[in-house]
């Protein structure tokens, strides 16, 4: 079983500071580390290959000199080889180029992975499209926002059960045969901690660099990636429309009223009596009005 | 004319709202470009077996697009990857639209980034706005967790741009004031699409999709929601959720509850939580201060439960009970079960 995993070091979300002047983000405060959900992807894929017994996990990352960081955690983690890719030009790649620069790197080797793992999406761009991007350049079949998995072995072959994470606490599940593409959400798992020596040995480890455009199934359409960045502002959100309070109200109530946004006062109907009549009443007017 | 597509999207657990705010965005754009834009919705389906145009209906409520493109195929029963890269991949080749946009869910997240890779479509993901100035498309959309915002240009060039757009940014749009009228009914073109039935990928399997359990629902979703506050105490939060199981309702709180780790946060409503939008809403032990009220202006009819005669809360309330939210819950549990075993 030969594992991929796709990484991407992004900075810490609460470590971006925008000046809410002029809108321009502090990048020398930036804390830069491994995407959290590309972390839980890569603790699904050493989970599967301990369960397993057996197989290899693959690192790979395109970034820029210090992303090797998130390299060397992986290794601390559990991977067992790592590669960087990388080319000048690369910084202004948008995700899909960057789907297809990776994809040529796997397509570099005798045969593809069993199994691709990304986090679902960046803590920067969040755009959610490498993963899915990948599996299209080199036609597997994907699964994105898995938020459970189990590996079941099946007269030999590796079963696995996923659930996906839909809208508003539904959720999907799935079976699947190997080779695939799963983008992972953060919250599958938790991702361990690398031992010291672990982490000690891996600072020590050479990383190998590729150039992407070197790769000879590297056929990027740059031209379909032509978006540029107009302006990065601090967040304005969409006006919201208010009632006007009544004039005629205290300005206690008034405030109260933009406070609340114009809640509508109703006739309130007040019963008392003992917690069995009350707990009766309550039964009775859900029945009412249809609730039960 | 160019065509601008929305995707509708099906799925359950999905609410309406989400199409109907990618038809309002659209439209917008539609209408500052009249003349040169034409709004067109499509939706992927399995054939029906009795086809009649009505049930193209409900998606339109206020807006209605110039066309309706209907894809029908039996791998499209339900949501495959697969098959709706290929049955919108197959669209446009029919007829090239200008730009793409559909909702940015889990399964639009799913296969838009697939569709625009595999056609090598100009794709922008996650967008809070989109317009268009003349052959560039500029975007809206969030970086770093919402932190900043950041436009972007994207050039078009002869193949369609894609666009997913993020639920909820725009809100339900109310029903239009401006129109006069019902809208004309959208022309309406059906295809049988001439694809392969094995759309879905035979390594992959789907056994179904889960509801989640009342209790469990997320709040801005919820029908039906019984919320606690001081008044209910640690101890009463297990009684609270027995009764809102037996009722079908999702369980809330007030910043009291949830400061105080009874509940969780992301159960909060108010200003500093989330506000909700339910048919019925139970307010039990809590006072109705403002910043919590304010979370639930749009529900439609309040219970409240409180022993203090002059709480805020009975002044929403349609109905208002005077007493001990955790003894009055107890006995209405007793009450609930009583009646589900008798039946």
């Amino acid at each position: 079983m030969r594992i991929a995993v796709c990484l991407k070091q992004a900075p810490d979300c609460s470590s971006v500071y925008v000046d809410p002047i002029s809108g321009e983000v502090d990048t020398e405060r930036f804390v830069q580390t491994l995407n959290a959900a590309d972390a839980c992807a890569l603790e699904a894929a050493l989970r599967l290959k301990e369960q397993l017994g057996a197989g290899s996990v693959f690192a790979l990352t395109l970034g820029p000199g210090e992303s090797e960081e998130v390299l060397r955690v992986a290794l601390a983690m559990g991977a067992d080889t790592i590669e960087r890719l990388w080319h000048p030009s690369a910084a202004d790649w948008g995700p899909l180029t960057i789907a297809a620069a990776l994809a040529a790197r796997l397509r570099a080797d005798p045969s593809l992975p069993d199994l691709i793992f990304c986090g679902e999406q960046s803590s920067d761009w969040a755009s959610g499209t490498v993963g899915p991007a990948l599996a299209a350049y080199l036609g597997l079949p994907q699964i994105t926002g898995v938020i459970g998995l189990e590996a079941h072995q099946d007269s030999g072959q590796l079963l696995l059960r996923v659930t996906r994470r839909l809208e508003r606490g539904y959720r999907e599940r799935l079976l699947a045969r190997p080779p695939l593409l799963l983008t992972v959400h953060e919250t599958l798992n938790e991702p361990r901690y690398p031992s010291l020596p672990a982490h000690l040995a891996a600072l020590r480890a050479t990383i190998t660099v590729r150039d992407p455009l070197s790769l000879p199934q590297f056929a990027a359409d740059f031209e379909a990636e032509e978006t540029t960045i107009v302006e990065v502002r601090t967040p304005r959100p969409r006006p919201h429309r208010l009632p006007i309070p009544d004039s005629q109200l205290s300005p206690f109530e008034r405030i109260g009223e933009i406070i609340t946004g114009g809640t509508s006062r109703r006739q309130a109907r007040l019963v008392e009596g003992s917690p069995e009549e009350l707990a009766h009443e309550l039964v009775r007017f859900l029945k009412e009005r249809g609730f039960v | 004319m160019a065509e601008l597509w929305v995707v509708l999207q099906e799925q359950d657990g999905l609410p309406p709202e989400y199409n109907q705010e990618v038809l309002a965005e659209a439209q917008e754009l539609v209408q500052q470009h009249s003349g040169r834009l034409q709004l067109c919705a499509v939706q992927l389906r399995a054939p029906l077996p009795t086809a009649t145009e009505k049930n193209t209906e409900p998606f339109f409520k206020s807006i209605a697009p110039e066309r309706f493109y209907v894809l029908e195929h039996p791998a499209l029963e339900r949501y495959t990857t697969e098959g709706y890269v290929a049955a919108l991949s197959w669209l446009i080749r029919a007829h090239t639209p200008a730009l793409i946009v559909t909702s940015a869910t889990a399964n639009g997240q799913d296969w838009a980034p697939r569709l625009a890779a595999q056609l090598g479509l100009p794709f922008v993901a996650r967008c809070l706005r989109f317009v268009l100035e003349q052959d560039t498309l500029l975007t809206l959309r969030a970086l770093y967790g919402g932190r900043a915002y950041v436009q972007t240009r994207t050039r078009l060039g002869r193949l369609p741009a894609l666009v997913t757009f993020v639920p909820g940014t725009r809100g339900t749009p109310s029903a239009s004031r401006s129109q006069v009228g019902p809208s004309p009914a959208p022309e309406v073109i059906r295809y049988q699409l001439p694809l392969a039935t094995e759309e879905q990928s035979p390594r992959l399997q789907r056994l179904g999709i889960e509801a989640p359990a009342a209790e469990e629902v997320e709040l801005e979703a919820a029908e039906k929601i019984v919320a606690g506050g001081r008044g209910v105490g640690r101890e009463g939060f297990a009684e609270l959720a027995t009764f809102a199981r037996l009722l079908g309702a999702a369980v809330g709180a007030s910043r009291v509850a949830t400061d105080r780790g009874w509940v969780e946060s992301e159960r909060q409503i108010g200003a500093t939580g989330k506000s909700v939008s339910p048919r019925l809403y139970i307010a039990c032990g809590i006072s109705g201060a403002a910043q919590h009220t304010s979370g639930i202006r749009e529900a439609q009819t309040i219970i409240a439960i409180n022993p203090d005669r002059n709480a805020p809360i009975f002044a929403l309330a349609d109905l208002g009970l005077l007493g001990d939210a955790r003894e009055i819950l107890r006995r209405a549990i007793q009450l609930l079960q009583e009646e589900s075993v008798g039946v």
